[in-house]
């Protein structure tokens, strides 16, 4: 772990890869739960 | 949605449902086990394990065990017991699969004997921030005496003896047990219904506060929450050539998504037969994703470089989760404004988290109970109690001795792998991938990508066999044959190991009651079409 050097490229790479691909995974989910509901609504 | 299917309950709404599963998974391990694991296994480059894990693993075998619910509960089973004989071709092995399926009731009721107890710390811990009782211990090893003395391992000044630890147990289990007693909509999805909201709100406010802390002691610029982030994300590769990250990872992400309890199996059974399972799976283990990675990894690690330092963080992830949870983080509010409200917040958040993760435990013999013994749902749950009280006092009395180390290894690890590998290779190989691929699609709202056909028939299974068989020489056989355990635990650890086989014996003499009764029938594929 190479703390002391703060956060380094590598490790930013990482971070918005993960956040990134967990938040459009997210996104596209409930876009599509809601749209299924509201087609089933309708 | 009606209330009642076909004499089963079901869930009231889609919202209910995504919820009241995202509940189940998100626990403890997503706000504590997950950060340690990270920093301890690699940092950044843990992630490419734990990706891996969560598309190969965690994701299949997501929709493995919810198609397996939902359709043992079109016959009337809310549990393996039933529901894996529906998936086989002939009556003779029908019943060998549902005695197999006496270790989907019995593992995820050992799991919930010790998990209740340590949900129970949680709900200490927030009554402690609210009153301000472990406010004024600032160091560390004291904080550790405080946490060892409320749960009775050694007397301090702080308690003096576990009277506090048993009046928070005995109100968890009453809490598990009132919410049990309720019908599945008014029970299981109301808590899920305030309780995830509240949790994410509760994570999100923290999370804010780590970020906006920058440094807290200007004369020690390294203890920062920018470090704290370098802490946990920057990569080291050199660690993931080896085993045991991807081992770790593994495990993190059958812990997380709660896969092999059997509680995911349960929920589903009370779905509606055309009932999209394929978005609203995705959705529960990307929610839980979002709850593990962006906020339980923004939390306790940052915050922990931020006030600690990096030696010391490290020192505190290796002394594991509870160390980090309990005895850093209590250290850490006080040095904060408004520090009684966020450590409130942090424990409550806990406690939401372990809350919606112990009920969603014993719902599979709430289910058994009810569907096979005939029981009512308020008799179940006092049944339900009973066993949570009874086995869960030699967890209490004994944590000293490895009681709950000891059920935790072979309940709430190895348990949990062998029977997602023995659901797998039903699904897959048994019932056959052509019908379990048409079965997950079966009222879906998306179509999966058929490279996970593949992967759910071959590289699931060789994934858990090579996990299995790892698992089976690095930790398995030491536990076993018990190395390096102190001579004076070893009846106690013997102690756990034959309630586990008690309560599998228990549920296996269940099943035969229940076939007896007649109301589990060797109901075969055949038997139910479209």
């Amino acid at each position: 772990m190479e703390s002391q050097l703060g956060l380094n490229a590598g490790g930013l790479v990482f971070l918005i890869a993960a956040w990134g691909f967990i938040l459009a995974v997210t996104l596209f989910c409930f876009k599509r739960v809601l749209s299924t509901h509201n087609r089933n609504k309708a | 949605m009606s209330d009642l299917q076909d004499g089963r309950e079901a869930w009231a709404s889609r919202l209910g449902l995504i919820l009241a599963m995202a509940g189940n998974a998100i626990g403890l391990g997503n706000f504590l086990r997950f950060p340690v694991q990270a920093a301890q296994n690699g940092g950044g480059a843990f992630m490419i394990p734990y990706f891996v894990a969560l598309l190969l693993l965690g994701i299949p075998l997501m929709w493995v065990e919810w198609s397996i619910g939902r359709r043992g509960g079109q016959l009337g089973y809310g549990t393996a017991a039933g529901a894996f004989g529906a998936l086989m071709k002939s009556r003779s092995s029908a019943k060998f699969a549902n005695y197999l399926g006496a270790l989907g009731i019995s593992i995820p009721i050992a799991f919930a004997i010790y998990y209740n107890y340590i949900e129970s710390w949680t709900l200490a811990y927030s009554v402690f921030s609210v009153t301000g009782k472990y406010f004024g211990i600032l160091d560390r090893n004291q904080m550790v005496d405080f946490l060892q003395s409320f749960q009775g391992l050694k007397i301090t000044e702080y308690f003096a003896g576990m009277g506090t630890a048993f009046v928070f147990f005995f109100i968890t289990l009453a809490l598990n047990v009132w919410i049990l007693s309720q019908s599945v909509a008014q029970g299981i999805e109301r808590l899920a219904k305030i309780a995830m909201p509240t949790l994410f709100i509760f994570a999100l406010i923290l999370v804010v506060r780590v970020i906006t802390l920058g440094t807290p002691n200007p004369d020690l610029p390294e203890n920062s929450v920018y470090n704290g982030f370098g802490f946990l994300w920057n990569p080291d590769f050199s660690q993931i050539t080896n085993a045991k990250p991807w081992l770790a990872a593994a495990g993190q992400i059958f812990f997380t998504l709660s896969i092999g309890t059997g509680s995911i199996l349960t929920y589903a059974s009370y779905m509606k037969r055309k009932e999209d399972l394929a978005l609203t799976g995705l959705t529960t283990s990307i929610t839980n994703e979002f709850a593990e990675v962006i906020c339980g990894g923004s939390i306790a690690i940052p915050v922990a470089v931020a006030f600690f330092g990096a030696a010391e963080t490290t020192a505190i992830a290796q002394g594991g989760a509870f160390n980090l949870g309990f005895a850093a983080m209590p250290i850490i509010f006080q040095k904060l404004p408004l520090g009684q409200m966020f450590g409130a917040m942090w424990f409550v958040l806990l406690f939401f988290a372990g809350i919606t993760s112990s009920v969603a435990l014993c719902s599979p013999a709430m289910s058994f109970l009810q569907d096979q013994m005939k029981m009512s749902r308020k008799q179940a749950a006092l049944v339900v109690g009973a066993v949570l009280l009874v086995c869960g006092l030699p967890v209490v009395l004994f944590l000293g001795h490895g009681f709950l180390d000891e059920m935790d290894f072979w309940a709430g690890t190895f348990g949990l792998v062998v029977f997602a590998m023995i659901e797998v290779i039903l699904f897959a190989w048994i019932f056959g991938m052509k019908r379990g691929w048409a079965e997950i699609h079966e009222g879906a709202d998306i179509q999966i990508p058929r490279i996970f056909k593949f992967i759910i028939q071959y590289i699931t299974p060789v994934y858990l066999i090579g996990l299995l068989f790892a698992w089976g020489v690095q930790d398995g056989i030491p536990i076993l044959l018990m190395k390096g355990k102190p001579e004076a635990d070893i009846p106690y650890l013997w102690g756990a190991r034959l309630m586990m086989l008690g309560l599998t014996v228990v549920s296996v003499w269940l099943i035969a009651r229940a076939y007896k009764r007649g109301t589990i029938r060797d109901e075969v594929v055949s038997d139910l079409r479209g």
